[in-house]
């Protein structure tokens, strides 16, 4: 059976400088998105 | 424009309460993500991400599929001035294509690095003072929500940090 590539296996094969322009993208949005979700929760 | 452009979301979102702030942030960025996934694949052209016709473009799709869906005229109107909105903050910061063949044109304010930070910090306080209307007034006053600017000021300054020229040629190093 094979193993599925690991996420650091799977970077390993991407430029890094894509990937650290692809954090920076994603960073803001992910950062948003949680604290909104969170702040509008219901107590 | 880096944490500027998800101010503008936030801002977006204290006008329109009911658009979702996880389709607000890509439509703010929505030139940056087509560019970086045209990197992807080999074919990088900021005519086709960030010219005002192409951003004209993609505003437009946007917003008209968003209507399609919704029937909600006001929030497909502002996904559109926001996704608009992405090429007059480029305007400021750096310098972007018009049209194909057009000029490239801008303030260039990445020039000043710390001007920048100013005015991108600037922009995400005001954005969080419109934004904060989206909550009730009992959440208005929970320390979380200024979690928010905080972030995204944290997001600019290492923005800033990296384009120093020690740190940017290191990166462009990167393979």
């Amino acid at each position: 059976m094979i193993a599925p590539p690991s996420i650091a296996e799977l970077l390993h094969g991407l430029p890094r400088r894509w990937v650290a322009v692809g954090i920076a993208l994603f960073a803001p949005w992910i950062w948003l998105t949680l604290l909104d979700a969170a702040s509008r929760r219901k107590r | 424009m880096y944490a500027g452009h998800a101010a503008l979301a936030t801002l977006a979102k204290g006008a329109r309460p009911r658009l979702p702030l996880w389709l607000l942030v890509p439509v703010a960025f929505a030139p940056d993500w087509i560019q970086w996934l045209m990197e992807a694949l080999g074919h990088s052209n900021p005519e086709y991400s960030h010219s005002l016709l192409s951003v004209g473009a993609g505003a437009s799709i946007v917003a008209l599929g968003y209507f399609a869906v919704t029937r909600e005229r006001g929030d497909a109107f502002a996904l559109w001035l926001l996704y608009l909105s992405h090429w007059a903050a480029d305007f400021i910061t750096g310098s972007k294509p018009t049209w194909p063949g057009g000029p490239t044109v801008g303030l260039g304010l990445y020039g000043h690095p710390v001007w920048d930070c100013v005015v991108e910090c600037a922009v995400i306080v005001v954005a969080w003072f419109a934004y904060r209307r989206s909550f009730g007034p009992a959440i208005r006053r929970r320390i979380g929500i200024a979690l928010v600017p905080l972030g995204l000021i944290a997001l600019q300054v290492g923005f800033e940090l990296i384009q120093t020229p020690e740190i940017r040629a290191a990166v462009r190093e990167l393979p």
